[in-house]
């Protein structure tokens, strides 16, 4: 759920940055209080296990395999306020190293993954647990972590389709867009629950004083009470998105549009019609649609021959360039 | 993953690679920012854009092979994005090209649209990390008053990656070798648990030992490094020529209309 510069629009992508970087100075300012600032290498040394353990992977069923966001879990582990540094720094070195989520977008993103997931996931957590430092039993961590990470990941998810339709770059309506990233996000997020709590238990077990929780003894989780509790939250979620699609009939609403030939969906919506209304006050370079008249259609042409003319040249000149150097200048790429 | 692989290409050492690292930051963040002003029904005029990362990328050495391949990687979530806009927007528009009109969805335009400055930034990414080693890439942030500790939180991020991602892949190897014919759902679970809460206290352990020996060496929360940033001619003319390319692509319609 990396989201990309094309998809926001100026407007949106700024303000997120705004919004999260004041969130990230807060979160800072309430961590130095257990988390002395010459520590900070260790947050980056987290980052970088964050970052691997999402490489481990766990097969749901033959073919798929989910894997750890980790989100929900620092925050457990490393306390809800350094978690969005940790965070922030992963999505930082995912945008620039991998040119995983835009740049611009970097904002957003560490909005959705690093500030609300970890924020309330870990309040759900502790709204489950209670009070640290008592001996629960393990079905009760079970339930909280469980409960956490499912509940993180789907709020985060949920803001991704707000950022999009207040964007306006996508034709795709919130009222489908919403319930179809939701309802993903729910079954990655049964994932994210799974391998959160099991993280737990064993560190329960191994290392009980790297957490804050007490955990009676040997005991293990008996698998019927996986089991049922995944099934009654699906026969949960199965409910509540079978009363929800029956309230959008957006296949119907679809097809009037595609017959009638209307305008772009966001339009036809009051509220995107005004968000974008005011996104054009407030972007430098508002939008300007192709219309029949639009002029300089020869200069398009023009443009893409030309560009194709100066890459082709550009090529060349740089193969050029390049065999004038030593050998030792080109980086030979590994054998894998 | 192929990490390394870039680390490798931004070790090289091309006219590109010795250009100074706040320039090429600056140019890729101006250049992500026009990009994304550009209007969403429009295609062809992206085509101009392409002449800054491809030639950023020809003359740095970066194999375009790979390029696609990275491209390829990162897309899912935006082909997801993009790909029903065709379904949703079906006003009709009239595009023309040179001698040619046809009659396209605007949803298909916007959708191309989207592709095209998707190519184009992850390009423009690409060719920044690729030619630029990341701690002078980090550098040039904290130059630009990034808070400094969130500087030196990503070089230790980027440091330790490598090591615990070969460290994650030993273990994932062990797990399958014991697995032979092992796929039950609670026992993939446990071991799962096992290998990530098994490396988080190995790393939680590293990074205190880590900073105990940096304490002893008289670390104080500040890091000092020998690159020192020197703007020469070549630096400013390229700081100026592709801001002024972008912003004259960018821009010389707007005033021209």
């Amino acid at each position: 759920m990396h989201m990309a510069d094309q998809v926001l629009s100026p407007a949106v992508a700024y303000s997120f940055i705004g919004v999260s970087v004041a969130a990230l100075a807060a979160g800072a300012a309430l961590a130095r209080r257990t988390f002395h600032e010459s520590k900070v290498p260790l947050m980056g040394v987290m980052g970088a296990f964050v970052f691997a353990a999402q490489m481990v992977n766990f097969p749901v069923l033959t073919g798929t395999s989910g894997h750890l966001g980790g989100g929900v879990l620092l925050a457990i582990l490393l306390g809800p306020h350094v978690a969005p540094l940790v965070m922030a720094a992963i999505l930082t070195v995912q945008c620039l190293v991998f040119a995983d989520g835009g740049l611009l977008a970097l904002g957003c993103n560490i909005f959705n993954m690093g500030i609300v997931a970890p924020y309330v996931g870990y309040g759900v957590y502790r709204a489950i647990l209670g009070r640290p430092g008592e001996t629960k039993s393990v079905g009760r961590l079970y339930l909280a972590s469980f409960a956490g990470a499912l509940v993180g990941v789907a709020v985060s998810s949920a803001a991704v389709p707000v950022q999009i339709a207040l964007s306006g770059r996508s034709a795709v309506p919130f009222s489908t867009f919403f319930p179809v990233m939701v309802g993903v996000h729910l079954l990655i997020g049964v994932v994210e629950g799974l391998i959160t709590f099991a993280v737990l238990a064993y560190l329960v077990q191994v290392r009980p004083d790297a957490l804050a929780v007490q955990v009676p003894g040997k005991e293990r989780l008996s698998r019927r009470a996986v089991v049922g509790s995944i099934a009654v939250f699906a026969l949960l979620v199965g409910g509540l998105l079978s009363l929800v699609a029956s309230g959008l009939p957006d296949g119907l609403d679809w097809i009037r549009e595609k017959k009638e030939y209307v305008l772009p969906a966001e339009t036809a919506d009051p509220t995107m019609a005004r968000a974008s209304e005011a996104q054009a006050k407030i972007a430098p370079l508002p939008d300007y649609s192709v219309g029949e008249n639009a002029p300089g259609y020869w200069t398009s042409l023009s443009g893409i021959l030309g560009s194709a003319a100066t890459l082709a040249l550009v090529y060349v000149l740089a193969l050029l360039v390049r065999r004038r150097m030593p050998a030792h200048a080109h980086p030979h790429p590994h054998q894998h | 993953m192929h990490h390394d692989y870039i680390d490798h290409l931004a070790m090289g050492d091309t006219p590109v690679h010795r250009l100074d690292a706040r320039a090429k930051l600056v140019v890729v963040v101006v250049f992500t920012a026009l990009i994304i002003t550009v209007p969403r029904y429009e295609v062809a005029a992206l085509f101009p854009y392409a002449i800054l990362p491809f030639a950023w990328l020809a003359f740095g050495g970066v194999p375009l092979g790979f390029v696609a391949k990275h491209l390829l990687l990162v897309s899912p979530f935006i082909l997801f994005v993009a790909v029903f806009n065709p379904l949703y927007d079906t006003a009709p528009m009239l595009v023309r090209l040179g001698p040619w009109a046809f009659w396209a969805r605007g949803g298909v335009l916007s959708c191309l649209s989207i592709c095209g400055k998707f190519v184009l930034t992850v390009s423009a990414l690409v060719a920044l990390v690729s030619t630029t080693r990341f701690h002078d890439l980090l550098k040039a942030m904290a130059w630009f008053r990034l808070p400094r500790l969130f500087v030196i939180e990503l070089s230790f991020l980027y440091r330790y990656l490598f090591l615990l991602v070969e460290q994650v892949q030993r273990m994932k190897r062990a797990r399958e070798c014991r697995a032979v014919g092992k796929s039950r759902l609670g026992w993939s679970l446990r071991s799962t648990g096992g290998i990530i809460g098994n490396l988080f206290l190995r790393t939680l352990e590293r990074g205190e030992r880590v900073y105990a020996a940096m304490a002893a060496r008289g670390f104080d929360g500040s890091v000092r490094t020998l690159t020192r940033f020197h703007m020469r001619a070549a630096d400013y003319a390229f700081l100026a020529g592709s801001v002024l390319f972008v912003a004259a692509l960018r821009l010389g319609p707007l005033l021209g209309a």
